[in-house]
């Protein structure tokens, strides 16, 4: 059996993802900087999906 | 907090004449945002332009349910402010401003369906998910031509959950929005255009502040604060500052999303 993403290659992962990229560590970090500030103090409780939008429940 | 990929950039911010979209042009304006300010409001883009320094503001009063206003101000925009890179389409109520009634009244109680006329189901819908529509349309092309953009459009508690307060209508509307929004991400990702959409709960703007939403009476006011886990209603800071972080390079990964902004009295799927 293929491992996982081997038939595709990551290339063909990444089609799967309407941004049509990974998403970067800096991304992640400055989002999670900017839920640490006093200007998101009225969301709580709250999943962001930080991913390109392949999943947009 | 001063957020990177903001300063310089165009946004344009729909319903910008009072609540939500003056804290917005009042945020993006401290990151020093060049701002296109639409609203029919028109007394009251004249007086956010005036209190809006260090960067370029532009107003536009136009009413956003006419395709045509929408078309003419999607020329004028690139020409006047620049090309926009962040799109903030606030527009929206319960009720259906124009050029001949800038400002209406909110209602100070809900209307059950029966209530609701077909006029006032077809205002309503125009009001809240046509705009959206419109103003998307008229500056996908500019954003997919650049390859980059922000989206960011306006749902509701009212479509999260239903609502006691605001009408089938309104909460329909803003469900068509949630539909519209993740749509549009799949359908922008690949231009790397990424759509989102706010769900406020209770916020307190002036407007809605006039009309207590409807619980005038001190014990229900004390009810609605009991129900919300951070025991107190939204100010409109508390959305511009989000709006900010989705433009800014913290949000460049999060496309296709919801975010109840409710001070936790919703928060599902």
């Amino acid at each position: 059996m293929a491992a996982l993403g081997e038939e595709r290659g990551p290339e063909g992962a990444m089609s799967t993802i309407p941004i049509g990229r990974a998403g970067t560590v800096e991304e992640i970090s400055k989002l999670v900087v900017a839920l640490c500030s006093g200007e998101t103090s009225y969301m709580t409780g709250v999943t962001i999906d930080a991913n390109g939008a392949s999943y947009t429940a | 907090m001063r957020l990177s990929g903001l300063e310089g950039r165009v946004a344009i911010v729909t319903g910008a004449a009072s609540g939500i979209g003056r804290a917005v042009a009042h945020r993006l304006a401290r990151e020093g945002v060049p701002l296109a300010l639409v609203d029919v409001y028109e007394a009251g883009l004249k007086e956010l332009g005036k209190g809006l320094a260090g960067v370029a503001v532009h107003t536009f009063a136009v009413d956003l349910t006419d395709p045509n206003e929408v078309a003419d101000l999607a020329k004028r925009v690139p020409d006047e402010v620049g090309e926009v890179s962040f799109l903030i389409n606030v527009a929206g109520g319960p009720v259906a401003p124009s050029h001949q009634d800038q400002l209406p009244k909110l209602p100070d109680r809900a209307f059950p369906i029966e209530e609701i006329d077909d006029l006032s189901w077809a205002h309503v819908l125009a009001t809240n998910l046509t705009t959206a529509f419109l103003v998307c349309r008229a500056f996908v092309p500019g954003m997919k031509a650049r390859r980059s953009g922000r989206i960011i459009n306006f749902s509701s508690i009212a479509a999260r959950r239903g609502s006691d307060r605001v009408g089938v209508h309104y909460a329909a509307a803003k469900g068509g929005v949630i539909g519209l929004t993740k749509t549009l991400a799949l359908e922008l990702g690949p231009y790397g255009i990424t759509v989102n959409a706010i769900a406020p709960g209770y916020i307190n703007t002036e407007r809605i502040a006039a009309v207590a939403w409807g619980r005038q009476a001190p014990e229900q006011h004390r009810a609605l604060l009991e129900a919300i886990p951070l025991g107190r209603l939204g100010r409109p800071d508390d959305i511009g500052g989000i709006i900010a972080l989705l433009c800014s390079d913290a949000g460049g990964y999060v496309s296709g999303a919801t975010i109840d902004i409710n001070g936790g009295l919703y928060f599902g799927p």
